[in-house]
């Protein structure tokens, strides 16, 4: 039933993306968001495609994986396509009833925002194929470090994102175990209007919190009698340096992100 | 009237590169009012088992029916499990009502009774797990020792008067004084209610404690299926599954192999204790 929904969507293989420090891989992505932001004509986002395309064979994900992690995006494009389609009225017109306009200006908008998405979502999700959450939590962390001098609780933020991953399936089990056991107990849970529904998940979700509860407290204790005292003088298990291939992706990356940019300026069309 | 089980098998994520057959061609038949006790290691397929008798899962392939009830059709599945009460492992988690006697009440009230007559089938069963009704009824559930919660539990699924009653692990994690409560309550059930028990455990102690019939379950299959004097002094078989044998058994072995003839399998403790006495007081 539930066990079936995979949380997260790493992908295991072993790759040269995938052994790239999570630091690189975030900062890498946020910089790809920038440049896809950035980009403002609809033939430059060849350059953005070739990109992912390449990154995707070099972490041997399979194409249809990436392409599969755009499945749950589909009404959201079709949404945005249409939108678009209607809403710029520019260029000519090819096409008009009642208070719709389908213009040139239009298509054209609605491709450019299309593709923008496509390719925003593939590279977020090239992300998460290649780094583990626990990967991902940890280079945030380092990230966000500097700003625990203003205060900023990075390293409770990071602990706290881990502990919920570590959950996730663990709730998961428990609440189709209590799922069925009240079946078993003759529970209706099908059945019946809105509010009826909503009522018969009550002895579902009571055991459940309280378990998360218990759970919560038992982890504490846990952490508490293997003297877990916050981040201050902590030391790390993987400790997480960048390596000479860390450093080649940022390069490699400034080129195309510098190459797109001038194009984008010094090309009329 | 019976529990049928016919060449039952359940395959996990089915058309699938991973898939894993959890139960294999399992045929059982039991009947009103007998004591079975379910063996075998973790992962032998004991819990798909038992939900397949209570309907919360559909076989792969083979049949089962409950007095002639068959759940594949979903018109019977309401009706299978009000004759079947399926007590899951650590059952005190489920609990969530205001009074232990609401949550009782639960699956009584589900079956479709008013609510006197849901709590009256509630302060029964209460009786019935040896919990004082006056004393707890208006308790909440989580105020309560880990013993009594699973009483409670337990009488939850009693209070729906089932014709077989089944248990997932009711001993874990109690104390012996826990188990031994627990083994009383459950003969006492059925002597004052005539229903079927089915004791899944990997206690051999447990069950010979108190069981009839015993099924032993081995990476899903069945491979032994009968009562326990059978089941027990078949040591051999169950070793070489990796299963204990019952303390009494083994003792009786021990004495087989040191010469002093035991004329039929003995695995219950009184029983040794008469024998061993016996046989002291016939050198003396």
């Amino acid at each position: 039933m539930m066990r079936d929904i995979t949380l997260g969507q790493y992908y295991n293989t072993d790759s040269v993306i995938h052994s790239l420090d999570p630091r690189t891989k975030l900062t890498l992505t946020f910089g790809y968001l920038i440049l896809i932001f950035l980009i403002s004509k609809m033939w430059l986002f060849a350059f953005a495609a070739a990109f992912i395309a390449v990154v995707t064979i070099l972490s041997k994900v399979p194409f249809s994986m990436v392409l599969r992690s755009l499945k749950p995006m589909r009404w959201l494009l079709l949404f945005m396509f249409v939108l678009n389609l209607f809403m710029s009225r520019s260029g000519e017109v090819l096409f008009k009833w009642w208070i719709f306009e389908l213009t040139t200006g239009g298509i054209r908008q609605a491709l450019f925002m299309t593709f923008r998405l496509l390719l925003l979502v593939m590279g977020t999700s090239l992300m998460t194929f290649t780094t583990t959450p626990i990967a991902l939590t940890d280079g945030l962390e380092k990230l966000l470090a500097p700003l625990k001098k203003i205060g900023f609780p990075a390293h409770e933020l990071a602990m706290m994102m881990t502990i919920a991953l570590r959950f996730i399936p663990i709730l998961l089990e428990e609440s189709d175990k209590i799922t069925k056991a009240q079946l078993s107990r003759g529970a209706d849970l099908e059945s019946g209007n809105i509010i009826k529904k909503a009522k018969s998940m009550v002895p579902i979700l009571v055991p459940l919190f309280i378990s998360a509860f218990r759970r919560a407290d038992e982890l504490a204790m846990a952490m508490e009698s293997r003297c877990y005292h916050g981040d201050e003088g902590r030391t790390r298990m993987r400790v997480l340096t960048l390596k000479k291939c860390d450093f080649t992706a940022f390069l490699v990356f400034a080129l195309v992100f510098v190459s797109v940019l001038l194009l984008q300026n010094l090309m009329a069309f | 009237m019976s529990i049928v089980a016919e060449k039952l098998t359940y395959v996990y994520l089915e058309n699938s590169s991973n898939s894993n057959v959890a139960i294999e061609d399992i045929s059982i038949e039991i009947k009103q009012g007998e004591f079975w006790g379910i063996i075998g290691h973790t992962g032998s397929g004991k819990s798909t088992l038992v939900q397949h008798m209570n309907a919360l899962m559909q076989p792969t392939s083979g049949k089962i029916t409950v007095d002639g009830l068959d759940p594949a059709e979903k018109k019977n599945r309401a009706a299978v499990r009000r004759k079947v009460g399926l007590v899951f492992q650590y059952p005190e988690y489920q609990l969530f009502e205001e009074t232990v006697l609401k949550d009782i009440a639960y699956g009584p009230l589900n079956m479709g009774y008013d609510t006197q007559t849901a709590y009256d089938m509630a302060r029964e069963a209460m009786t019935l797990v040896g919990l004082n009704a006056a004393r707890f009824e208006n308790k909440s559930p989580f105020e309560l020792s880990g013993g009594e919660k699973r009483r409670v539990a337990i009488a939850g699924t009693v209070a729906m008067r089932p014709a077989y009653l089944i248990l997932d692990e009711p001993m874990a994690g109690l104390d012996p004084r826990g188990r031994k409560s627990v083994i009383d309550m459950l003969e006492k059930l059925r002597r004052e209610t005539g229903c079927a028990i089915i004791m899944v455990s990997h206690s051999m102690d447990d069950i010979a404690a108190c069981a009839d019939k015993v099924a032993v379950l081995n990476k899903g299959r069945l491979v032994l299926c009968s009562s326990v004097d059978k089941v027990f002094s078949d040591t051999l078989k169950l070793r070489s599954m990796g299963l204990d044998v019952p303390q009494v058994s083994l003792l009786a072995e021990k004495l087989n192999e040191s010469g002093i003839e035991m004329h039929n399998a003995i695995y219950d403790i009184e029983q040794m204790k008469a024998f061993v006495l016996e046989r002291i007081g016939s050198r003396r």
